[in-house]
C-alpha cells in the first residue's frame, strides 16, 4: 500500500516538474530571430542593367532562400536574407535569370552588403558615375569596409559588419532574477512569475521528487548495514 | 413534533416581518417618487419641463399616480473601445452605458433618460441630459456640447419614467468613469517584433500587462539585451508569446496641465542597429515617421530599416538620399502590390512595397550616426493626416 502511495506521489511530482519546465523548453527551442543579412546592388546582364521581370535568386548554403523580381529599368535589387546561428559563415550565392553570378558572401546576422554587382554574361559594366557617388556618400560613415576580394568579381562593394549578438535568454533570466523585479510592485497584475518564480518552483519540485524517491531509502539504509 | 411546531412558528414570524418590510418599502418609494423641480407633481399633471401627463396623470380610480418605477438595475458604464485593424486604430472618446430593462407595466413608451456630468452631481438637475431612449444601452460621446475628453472623470445616471413622468429619486448613477484612447495588440505564436504607438497608462504599462502573462519581452538598448520592465513608445521589442494573444491597451492622455505639460516621447539612438517602434495609431510613410532622423536636407541618419513578422519573415527598405526620395516618392521599392488593402496582417510587405510603417509593429533601424527619434506627433500636426487612401 505504501509502495502504491509512494509511486503516486512520484508520478505527480514528475508531472509537476514537466509542467514547470515546459515553457522553458519551448523558449529554448525557438530562438529569437536573428537580424537578416542585407544585400543590395544592381544586376547586370551582358553589361546592361537587368530588365524588368528578371528574377534574381539568393541561395544560402546552396538552398534557395529569397527571390527578387526586378521592377525598374536600372536593375536594382535588394535582399533581406534571414538565417539562424547555424548559418553563420555559410556561403550566400546568387543567380540572375537562372545563371550563377559567381558571387559568394558569408552569411552573418545584421551584415549589410551594399552596391554588390551581380553580373552574368560577357560584357563588362563601364560603371555608373551616379551610383558610384551614391555609394561613396552612403559609405562615408560605415563602421567597417569589407575586403573586395571576398565577393568574387566585385570591387566596389561596401560591407557594414555591425551585428547584434543573439540574446542568451537563460543568462538574461538569471540576471533579471538576481536583480529583483520591480514590476511586481508596480504592476497590478503581478507579472513576475515568469521571470523569477519558476526557478524556485523547479528547485522545490526537484527536491520533492528526491525526497519522495529516496527519502525512505536514505533513512532505511543505515539499518541494513551490519 | 415539538421541533416541527417551533420551526413552523418561526417561519410564520419571518413571513410577517418580511411583509411589514415590504409595505414600508412601498410607502418609502411613493414618498421618494417625486419630480426634480420642487419635489411635487402639480395637480393638473404637468411636468416641470412643460410636458403634460397622459390621462392627466390619474389612475383608473381617479387618484393621482405617484408611484415611481424602480431605479434601473445593473447600470454599467465603461470606456467605449476603438476599432483596431492590423494597419490602423481608430478611437474616439466615448463611454458605453448599459442597464437592465425595467419591468413595470406603466413605463413610458420611451422610459429611460440618460444624463452625464463632468463633476460629481448632487442631484439629477446638475447633470446634462444625453438622450431619452427605449433601448437599454447607448454610447455617450459628448458632454456639454463638446466631445468627451480622454482621461477626464465623468458621472453617468439613468432614470426610468412611468406614464405619468414619475421616476425614482434614488436613481442609478455611475462614476467617476474615464475614457481612454486605446488599441488592440495582437501577437502571433512565437516571436513578434512589436511596439506601442503612445505612452501606455502607467497602471498597465508593465510588459506582461501589455503582452500577456506568458510573454517574454526583450529590448536591445544599443549595447546589450535587456528585459524591460515597462513598455514605452519609440522603442521596438522582441515579444515571445507561447500562444496567439490579443490585448487591449489604453494610452495615457497628454496632460493639458500647463504647469507640467507632457512632452512627446523621444529616444536617443546610437550608431548601429537599434530597435524602434511606429509612433502613431495610423499608418505613415517611413519618411514621415522618421522625419526626426533626417540629416541636413538630403540625407538620413539611418541607412536600413527592417521588420519581421511570423508569417512574412524579414523585409525592409534601404533609403537612398533624401533628395532622391523627394523625386521618387517615399523611397520604397515600387510595386503594384496593394498590401494595405489586404485583410491579413502584412507589416513587412507594407514597409517593403508601400513604404508604410504601421501601429504596433516594431522595427530594426541601422543608424549611420547618432540621432534622436522623436514621435510623429512632435513632428507633424498628425490630426490633419488622414493616412493612405
Amino acid at each position: 500500500m505504501n509502495m502504491i502511495l509512494k509511486n503516486t506521489f512520484l508520478g505527480t511530482a514528475i508531472l509537476l516538474l514537466f509542467l514547470l519546465t515546459f515553457p522553458q523548453v519551448v523558449m529554448a527551442e525557438e530562438a529569437v530571430p536573428l537580424l537578416p543579412m542585407t544585400v543590395k546592388g544592381v544586376a547586370l546582364i551582358n553589361g546592361a542593367p537587368a530588365p524588368n521581370g528578371t528574377v534574381i535568386a539568393a541561395y544560402l548554403n546552396g538552398q534557395p532562400v529569397e527571390k527578387f523580381l526586378v521592377d525598374t529599368s536600372s536593375g536594382d535589387y535588394c535582399f533581406w536574407i534571414s538565417g539562424t546561428a547555424e548559418d553563420e559563415e555559410k556561403p550566400v550565392t546568387f543567380t540572375v535569370d537562372g545563371k550563377n553570378t559567381g558571387n559568394s558572401i558569408a552569411w552573418e546576422a545584421g551584415k549589410q552588403v551594399l552596391s554588390l554587382e551581380l553580373s552574368v554574361g560577357t560584357e563588362v559594366d563601364p560603371g555608373n558615375p551616379i551610383k558610384d557617388l551614391t555609394s561613396k556618400i552612403n559609405s562615408k560613415s560605415l563602421t567597417e569596409i569589407g575586403k573586395p576580394e571576398a565577393f568574387g568579381k566585385n570591387s566596389g562593394t561596401t560591407v557594414i559588419e555591425s551585428s547584434v549578438p543573439e540574446p542568451d535568454l537563460k543568462a538574461l533570466k538569471n540576471m533579471n532574477a538576481n536583480s529583483g523585479n520591480k514590476e511586481t510592485a508596480e504592476s497590478p497584475e503581478g507579472s513576475s512569475k515568469l521571470k523569477s518564480a519558476p526557478g524556485f518552483l523547479i528547485i522545490y519540485a526537484f527536491a520533492g521528487i528526491v525526497l519522495l524517491a529516496f527519502g525512505f531509502n536514505l533513512k532505511r539504509e543505515p539499518r541494513r548495514k551490519p | 413534533m415539538k421541533q416541527k411546531l417551533i420551526l413552523f412558528g418561526a417561519l410564520i414570524i419571518i413571513s410577517l416581518l418580511a411583509g411589514a418590510a415590504s409595505a414600508n418599502e412601498v410607502a418609502n418609494n411613493t414618498s421618494e417618487s417625486l419630480l426634480p423641480d420642487n419635489g411635487t407633481l402639480s395637480n393638473n399633471g404637468t411636468l416641470p419641463d412643460g410636458g403634460t401627463l397622459p390621462d392627466g396623470g390619474t389612475l383608473s380610480d381617479g387618484s393621482l399616480d405617484t408611484v415611481a418605477p424602480a431605479s434601473v438595475a445593473d447600470l454599467n458604464v465603461v470606456d467605449a473601445l476603438g476599432e483596431t485593424k492590423w494597419s490602423y486604430a481608430n478611437d474616439y472618446p466615448g463611454l458605453y452605458v448599459s442597464w437592465d430593462a425595467n419591468t413595470e407595466e406603466d413605463l413610458a413608451p420611451v422610459p429611460y433618460e440618460v444624463f452625464v456630468s463632468g463633476s460629481n452631481p448632487s442631484a439629477i438637475e446638475d447633470m446634462e441630459k444625453v438622450k431619452s431612449t427605449s433601448d437599454t444601452s447607448l454610447y455617450i460621446e459628448e458632454c456639454g456640447g463638446k466631445p468627451l475628453v480622454y482621461g477626464k472623470d465623468y458621472w453617468v445616471a439613468v432614470i426610468a419614467r412611468d406614464n405619468t413622468g414619475n421616476y425614482d429619486d434614488c436613481f442609478a448613477i455611475c462614476g467617476p468613469v474615464r475614457t481612454y484612447e486605446d488599441m488592440d495588440i495582437k501577437l502571433d505564436e512565437g516571436w513578434n517584433l512589436k511596439s506601442v504607438p503612445k505612452r501606455v497608462l502607467a497602471s498597465s504599462a508593465g510588459t506582461q500587462s501589455v503582452f500577456g502573462r506568458g510573454s517574454i519581452v526583450l529590448y536591445w538598448n544599443g549595447d546589450c539585451w535587456e528585459f524591460p520592465e515597462t513598455i514605452e513608445p519609440c522603442k521596438g521589442y522582441w515579444v515571445y508569446s507561447p500562444v496567439p494573444f490579443e490585448n487591449n491597451i489604453k494610452f495615457k492622455p497628454m496632460s493639458s496641465d500647463s504647469a507640467a505639460p507632457d512632452v512627446p516621447a523621444s529616444l536617443d539612438l546610437a550608431p548601429g542597429w537599434q530597435m524602434i517602434g511606429h509612433t502613431s495609431t495610423q499608418p505613415a510613410s517611413w519618411s514621415m515617421t522618421l522625419a526626426s532622423l533626417k540629416d541636413l536636407l538630403i540625407d538620413y541618419k539611418f541607412s536600413n530599416i527592417a521588420t519581421y513578422s511570423h508569417h512574412e519573415g524579414w523585409g525592409g527598405i534601404i533609403p537612398e538620399l533624401g533628395l532622391i526620395d523627394m523625386i521618387a516618392g517615399d523611397g520604397s521599392v515600387p510595386s503594384g502590390a496593394d498590401f494595405i488593402n489586404i485583410t491579413g496582417p502584412c507589416p513587412v510587405g507594407a514597409l517593403q512595397y508601400q513604404g508604410l510603417m504601421v501601429p504596433g509593429q516594431g522595427y530594426w533601424i541601422f543608424m549611420k550616426k547618432e540621432g534622436t527619434y522623436a514621435s510623429i506627433e512632435s513632428m507633424y500636426n498628425y490630426q490633419d493626416y488622414s493616412g493612405p487612401e
